[in-house]
């Protein structure tokens, strides 16, 4: 990893030289996996207990499928009508990308990531992978099912790895996983205010960057960056209007990047790339496995939950949290259980004075313009 | 959905609406594959359940094509299966209107027609309203957020059987036994009204009873010449029937089994020229259509069985009701890992000495159809074809059927080449 950085061993003084390194981090993720000794895990969902991973001495990544540039072969493999982030992702692994990883956990989110399982299975040669079953619902009954998944999930990764990941393995990867989620919970902090001191589009290259495996040299970057901001001077003299960004899978900072020329400035993402990753923290008092449980069944909840009056409560708590006033809420086209929450959510913020524009992209966001005309207008209707 | 709220709730005037307007739309279409006495008493037990659903008196609960109705019957509880009330309304003629109020109350068109006119049908209060509602995490995510949506807008309570992935591990079964028990307790508080496990026992073995028949049927149906024709067949669709632990669906079971029986002691001798068989995938189109007439009498081939016909589960034992039913729910070959949905297909394709396959893509499904690229490749090793029929169940506007037909006539023609 490190001699792919530039900066790496150079002293960082400036905001803008470790997000550099953050976005370098996120960019080189598969060069420098490949170069790492260790094996590589893949994961797709925010559900993914990395800390087990961890624990068993492999580096677990996120797969964004990023790389790929259509969908012809995942196409084929699932159907038509399948989430983009989904599809990305498996034309990522049918191309090859992936060859060199030892394996991937993909978590029962939903029915397109469930298919995603069987294509990679089928389609993708990737030595290890694992389904990891997670309730829909919480429950003392669901968070006893999910420890016992989990359970099954580490004796499946011991076997096939051979190797025992023990109790206070366990709790020092949890510690380790708990200090990003400090850390990225204080980088939120900084765009509390009217002038946030991280923009949204720096803020989602440092998220991401935290998704790549190598969470200690991860801490220690932005622990550094955390103390710079700390020592910076909040501004209260500029109130912009201030966008919750809530929905998808999303990582397009051009949309991002649109509304913030239309004058708005986003200060928080409801999503997967955002406050779902890392909101909370595991706790180091529990037994660790039910701690594991616990958190990843509770945590900042996703569509894929049923409980959508409990995901628009955690959205509200985000609105005044960072001051909102107003929504932009991205579903990718046929993620039907964001399609389906968002009338229901609509409803509930309106009521509460909360206005939402609702977009409908794909994963690369080929409508660009014509979202841009829609989020101009609703921008300035709102200024 | 304040317009509902606005207007009188009760269910006489939720059915006077939906008569009227079914009245303006069209009369009802008699469909045309009809030919047995088990249908026509099926298409009654159906219309009349649902009619029962209206009645003032009634507790009435929304459930799945999943959410096991033995429970129910032993309640003394009105099933209605919203998903099928979709095929309902589609002889009603009013699907597009209520895909239209759904899509005006910010429901994607890329949700699931049968999901969108189910809203669409709430939102235009045509529906009666339940006393609570029940469904199961699988077949699909449209499916769980429907309910919990409607459970939202009738103001009632919800309950959501979450079936585990890993089917086959000893802690699924506990874990949707118990479950199911839970959900009974709540039920007895929502409603007052306790169980009698003597009658649950009694609705298990009722089931029991109509499994037996469906079973005995299926095994007729190996027969060639195909003894009934898919088009009547698959308006069956067994495994998401809501009338499992019932009287009346052992007598429409039995009848159609003894008819099917009669028709294959009686008939002819076999055709010189052997038929090409089909095996049928997933659900047809419901609106006014000729898709099977086509494809049986057009083309001439035979669809031979459909899978949503399969008799998935084993006998159950009424002494362990809610066992039973978990593992009932835990044999349906969708959960878990397509690979078994496959072996089941496979095995079905050597049952029925299948020629090739048709699989209806219901546009919005991501259940059903998104593993098709796998069975497909696997069926090609094979050399078994099968040829992927895009369309809508419930949304005649997507469905384009001059096309279909080049593209099933040139898949059937290939067939009849290839067994020349």
């Amino acid at each position: 990893m490190h001699n792919t950085h530039e900066l790496i061993n150079s002293e960082m003084t400036s905001i803008e030289q470790y997000v550099s390194w953050f976005v370098q981090t996120s960019e080189h993720k598969i060069k420098n996996l490949k170069q790492n000794s260790k094996p590589s895990i893949g994961w797709f969902s925010v559900y993914t207990p990395e800390e087990i991973i961890y624990a068993a001495g492999a580096v677990p990544f996120r797969v964004t499928g990023e790389s790929s540039e259509s969908y012809s072969l995942a196409r084929v493999a699932l159907f038509t009508n399948m989430c983009s982030y989904t599809l990305s992702c498996l034309e990522e692994g049918m191309q090859g990308s992936y060859n060199f990883i030892r394996g991937v956990v993909i978590v029962n989110t939903c029915d397109a990531r469930r298919r995603l399982y069987d294509a990679w299975k089928y389609y993708v040669n990737t030595p290890f992978v694992h389904l990891l079953d997670l309730p829909k619902v919480i429950s003392v009954e669901s968070k006893d099912y999910f420890r016992k998944q989990i359970v099954i999930f580490i004796k499946s990764f011991e076997d096939y790895f051979g190797k025992k990941i023990s109790t206070d393995s366990l709790r020092e990867t949890i510690y380790l996983c708990n200090k990003t989620r400090n850390l990225l919970n204080k980088l939120m902090d900084f765009r509390k205010g009217d002038e946030p001191l991280i923009t949204a589009s720096q803020s989602m290259g440092i998220i991401k960057a935290s998704m790549c495996g190598h969470k200690h040299e991860f801490n220690e970057k932005l622990n550094g960056l955390v103390n710079l901001l700390e020592n910076r001077e909040i501004s209260h003299k500029k109130k912009s209007l201030k966008i919750l960004l809530s929905g998808s899978y999303f990582d397009q900072i051009n949309l991002i990047k649109l509304i913030e020329d239309s004058g708005a400035t986003v200060v928080c993402e409801d999503i997967s790339n955002g406050i779902k990753y890392f909101e909370g923290e595991i706790d180091l008092n529990k037994d660790p496995i039910t701690a594991l449980a616990d958190y990843y069944l509770e945590k900042a909840p996703c569509a894929r939950m049923i409980d959508a009056e409990r995901r628009f409560k955690h959205i509200w708590k985000l609105i005044d949290q960072y001051n909102v006033d107003a929504v932009i809420y991205f579903s990718l086209k046929f993620c039907s259980t964001n399609l389906l929450d968002f009338p229901y959510l609509e409803k509930e913020l309106k009521q509460r004075g909360v206005l939402v524009l609702f977009l409908e992209g794909e994963r690369f966001l080929v409508n660009l313009n014509q979202l841009k005309t829609r989020i101009q207008a609703f921008i300035e209707m709102l200024l | 959905m304040s317009r509902v709220l606005a207007e009188k709730n009760n269910r006489a005037t939720q059915l006077k609406k939906l008569l009227q307007t079914a009245q303006k739309a069209a009369t009802l279409k008699k469909s045309p594959f009809y030919t047995l006495k088990a249908s026509q008493k099926r298409a009654q037990l159906t219309t009349n359940l649902f009619l029962k659903a209206y009645d003032e008196k009634s507790k009435v609960a929304f459930r799945n094509v999943i959410m096991p109705t033995e429970i129910f019957y032993a309640m003394d509880i009105v099933p209605v299966c919203v998903e099928t009330v979709c095929a309902l309304l589609a002889n009603f003629n009013v699907t597009l209107q209520c895909l239209d109020s759904a899509e005006q109350n910010n429901y994607s068109r890329d949700i699931c027609s049968f999901t969108r006119c189910t809203l669409g049908a709430a939102i235009e209060n045509y529906l009666p309203t339940p006393d609570f509602l029940a469904c199961t995490s699988y077949y699909c995510d449209d499916s769980t957020k429907l309910f919990y949506t409607l459970s939202k807008k009738y103001e009632k309570d919800f309950f959501l059987l979450d079936i585990p992935y890993d089917h086959n591990n000893v802690n699924a079964v506990h874990y949707l036994e118990n479950q199911l028990k839970e959900m009974v307790e709540s039920i007895e508080k929502t409603l007052n009204r306790k169980i009698d496990m003597d009658k649950l026992s009694e609705a298990i073995r009722l089931s029991n009873e109509a499994r037996y028949y469906f079973v005995k049927l299926n095994e007729l149906r190996t027969k060639i010449p195909a003894p009934i024709g898919g088009g009547e067949a698959i308006d069956y669709a067994a495994i998401l029937a809501f009338t499992w632990g019932s009287k009346e669906i052992v007598d429409v079971y039995k009848t159609f089994y003894e008819e099917v029986k009669h028709k294959v002691e009686n008939s002819d001798k076999p055709p010189q020229k052997r038929k090409i068989r089909i095996l049928w995938r997933h659900l047809r189109p419901y609106y006014n259509n000729s898709l099977f007439d086509f494809i049986e009498n057009e083309c001439d081939v035979e669809v031979a069985f459909e899978e949503v016909n399969f008799i998935y589960w084993g006998e159950m034992d009424p002494d362990e009701p809610y066992r039973s039913l978990a593992k009932k729910l835990l044999a349906n070959p969708p959960v878990g890992d397509f690979q078994r949905w496959i072996g089941v297909t496979l095995n079905l394709i050597d049952k029925y000495n299948i020629d090739g396959i048709i699989s209806f893509n219901h546009w919005g499904c991501r259940q059903l159809c998104s593993g098709e690229g796998i069975l497909k490749d696997i069926l090609n090793k094979k050399g078994i074809p099968m040829i992927q029929i895009g369309g809508d169940c419930i949304d005649s506007r997507e469905f384009s059927f001059a096309q279909l037909k080049t593209r099933i006539q040139a898949f059937l023609e290939m067939i009849k080449e290839r067994n020349r």
